[in-house]
C-alpha cells in the first residue's frame, strides 16, 4: 500500500469572524487522496473548498484532527517546506502568481528557491516549458500572454519543482472558453503522466473530465465519488445551489416528462447515444 | 494609449557593450564617471570625448539617443553654464548693468558643463544597453559584499524585479479604471490644475486597492512556490566574466590611469 499523497482525518479550520464569533470555514472532514488521482473539488462560494485546498499546501493548517501530504503532518514546520515542493499550487487570477518578468525566469523561480544549481534549472525550465506546450514563449514577457497562456506557465512553475500534487484553486474562472480549454487539455496530459491533481471549479463540464468529484457545502464534506455517482442525484447537487453539467440536466428534465432515459447520463455523447437508442 | 510607454531606456543590440557583464558595467561606468573629473586640459577633454564617441559607435546605438538623453538635463545644463560664466571673477569680456561675463567664467563653465554632458551621455549608455532586469542581478551582486553591514541587497532586487514585473500589469489596469470612470462622467483631459487633481482620486483610489490586492495575492504565490528570502537560493541564469569584461575594464582604467597622469603629474 503506497503512502496517500494526501490524507484529512477528522479535520476542521475555525476562524474568527468579526464579531469574535468562532465560525466553522471547515468542519470534520476526513478524506483521503492516492496518488495519481485527478480530483475536482466543487461547491458554492464560501463553502470552504479553496480554504481546503489552502491546506494542501500549507498556507493554512488545521485547527482540529491532522492533515497529512505524503504521509508528512503539515502541522509539523519542519515539513513545511518539503511540502510545498511535493503540492504545488495555481491560482485563480493569472497575473497575481506570475513574480518574473520574463516567462523562463519565472518558471525558473521555483527550483529557484528550493537552491537548485544553475544546469538543472535550465533543464528543468526547458521540459517543463515543453510539457505545457510553451516553448516559443520562454523570453517573453508575462504582460504579452493570454490568460491560458499565463496559467500554463504558472503550471510549468510548478513542474519546474518536480512537484508530485498540483492544486489548481479556479484556474480557469477568469479565462475565456479558448483558455479554459488549453488549461484543462494541459492538467488531464500532466494526470496522464502521473501526476496527482486536485482542480476546484465552478464549470462542472470541466468536473466530469475528472475521476472523482468531492463535494463541499458549508465547510462539510457532502459528496465523494466518481463524476458518474454525483452528476446524477440532479436533485441533490441543485438543493446545494449547485449546477449540473447540461446534459445530465437535460436527461433529468427529459426522464421527469417521462421520457424513458437511463439514469447515468452525465456527457453529450451519451446524452446523444441514449437519445438515438430510443428510436 | 497608456500602454504604449516603454519600460526604461533599454535598446536590445548584439553589440560588444550589449554584451558585457552587468557588473563589469556598472563598476566601468562609475570608473569613468570619476575619471572625467579627473579632466582638466584640453589635451584630457579631448580622450574623455574620444572615449564617450568610441563607446557610442561600438555600441551601434542610433547617434540622436545622445540627445535624446541630454534632454531632460537640459534646463541644469544651462544653468550651470550661467552660473559659472557670470559669477566668476576675472578679465571682463562683456558688460551689460551688473551682468558681466569674464573669461575665466567662459572657461570655467565650458568645463563644467562638459564634465555634466558626458557625464549624462555616458551612464545614460549604461541603461540603453542594458535591460533592467540584468541591471538588477548586476545591482544585487554588487551590493552582495555589503549584506554583512546590511544591505537588504537580495530584497532591494527581488523589489525591483516585481516592481518590473508589475508596471505593464498596472498601466493596463490604470487604463482600464480610467475607461470604466469615464463611462460613468469622470472628465480626465479638461478643467483647471486642481480640478484635475480632484478628478484623478476616482482613478487613484481603485488603482491602489487593485494594487494592495496584488501584493497579497502575489505575496501568498511566492510562498508556495517555497519563496523565503535570499537564503539559500540560486540562480537560473548566473553572471560570469567572460574575456570582454577584461578587455572592458582594461580599456576603462587605461584611460582613467592617463587622465590622473595627466591631471597630477604633468
Amino acid at each position: 500500500m503506497s503512502i496517500p499523497m494526501i490524507r484529512l482525518d477528522h479535520m476542521s479550520h475555525i476562524y474568527e469572524d468579526a464579531e469574535g464569533q468562532e465560525v466553522y470555514a471547515l468542519k470534520d472532514i476526513s478524506l483521503q487522496i492516492e496518488p495519481g488521482e485527478f480530483v475536482a473539488i466543487i461547491g458554492t462560494n464560501g463553502s470552504g473548498k479553496s480554504t481546503l485546498a489552502k491546506h494542501f499546501n500549507v498556507l493554512l493548517t488545521p485547527t482540529e484532527g491532522t492533515c497529512k501530504v505524503c504521509g508528512m503532518r503539515t502541522d509539523d514546520l519542519d515539513n513545511l517546506w518539503k511540502i510545498r515542493q511535493q503540492v504545488g499550487m495555481v491560482f485563480q487570477n493569472p497575473d497575481n502568481q506570475i513574480v518574473a518578468a520574463i516567462v523562463e525566469e519565472d518558471v525558473a523561480f521555483g527550483p529557484e528557491n528550493l537552491g537548485v544549481p544553475p544546469d538543472e534549472i535550465k533543464h528543468r525550465v526547458s521540459d517543463a516549458l515543453k510539457r505545457v506546450n510553451m516553448t516559443i514563449y520562454a523570453k517573453h514577457g508575462p504582460h504579452l500572454l493570454s490568460g491560458g497562456q499565463k496559467q500554463r506557465v504558472a503550471i510549468a512553475g510548478i513542474l519546474a519543482m518536480q512537484s508530485q500534487c498540483i492544486v489548481l484553486d479556479e484556474p480557469t474562472a477568469m479565462l475565456d472558453p479558448i483558455g479554459r480549454r488549453e488549461v484543462m487539455d494541459t492538467i488531464r496530459q500532466l494526470n496522464a503522466e502521473g501526476i496527482t491533481v486536485i482542480i476546484i471549479t465552478h464549470f462542472m463540464e470541466e468536473a466530469v473530465q475528472t475521476g472523482r468529484v468531492i463535494v463541499i457545502q458549508n465547510g462539510e464534506l457532502k459528496m465523494d465519488g466518481t463524476p458518474r455517482s454525483v452528476f446524477t442525484k440532479v436533485d441533490a447537487l441543485k438543493s446545494m445551489g449547485l449546477d449540473v453539467p447540461a446534459a445530465s440536466e437535460l436527461a433529468f428534465k427529459l426522464r421527469e416528462k417521462g421520457i424513458p432515459l437511463p439514469g447515468n447520463i452525465i456527457t453529450k455523447e451519451e446524452l446523444g447515444d441514449a437519445l438515438c437508442q430510443l428510436g | 494609449m497608456l500602454t504604449d510607454i516603454t519600460l526604461g531606456q533599454y535598446f536590445p543590440g548584439n553589440s560588444f557593450l550589449h554584451h558585457l557583464d552587468p557588473r563589469a558595467k556598472i563598476i566601468g561606468t562609475m570608473m569613468f564617471i570619476v575619471a572625467i573629473f579627473f579632466a582638466d586640459s584640453l589635451l584630457a577633454y579631448s580622450i574623455v570625448t574620444a572615449f564617450v564617441v568610441l563607446n557610442f559607435i561600438i555600441s551601434r546605438l542610433p547617434a540622436k539617443l545622445i540627445l535624446k538623453s541630454l534632454r531632460p538635463l537640459w534646463i541644469i545644463i544651462v544653468f550651470t553654464m550661467g552660473v559659472h560664466i557670470f559669477t566668476t571673477p576675472g578679465d571682463v569680456v562683456w558688460q551689460y548693468g551688473i551682468l558681466h561675463v569674464t573669461r575665466e567664467g567662459i572657461y570655467q563653465g565650458s568645463r563644467m558643463t562638459g564634465r555634466l554632458i558626458y557625464l549624462i551621455v555616458f551612464s545614460s549608455l549604461l541603461t540603453y544597453t542594458t535591460s533592467p532586469i540584468v541591471l538588477t542581478d548586476g545591482i544585487e551582486h554588487l551590493l552582495n559584499p555589503f549584506r554583512r553591514i546590511g544591505v537588504p541587497a537580495h530584497e532591494l532586487a527581488m523589489m525591483m524585479t516585481i516592481a518590473l514585473r508589475f508596471i505593464p500589469t498596472l498601466l493596463e489596469e490604470t487604463d482600464r479604471i480610467m475607461k470604466a470612470q469615464t463611462a460613468r462622467g469622470a472628465n480626465f483631459t479638461s478643467g483647471s490644475l486642481w480640478q484635475r487633481g480632484k478628478n484623478m482620486i476616482p482613478l487613484l483610489v481603485p488603482l491602489f486597492v487593485s494594487a494592495f490586492r496584488r501584493a497579497d495575492d502575489l505575496a501568498t504565490a511566492m510562498e508556495a512556490r517555497c519563496y523565503r528570502g535570499g537564503e539559500g537560493r540560486t540562480r537560473m541564469n548566473e553572471l560570469s566574466y567572460t574575456y570582454r569584461d577584461g578587455i572592458a575594464m582594461t580599456a576603462v582604467l587605461l584611460v582613467t590611469v592617463v587622465l590622473a597622469t595627466l591631471r597630477w603629474l604633468v
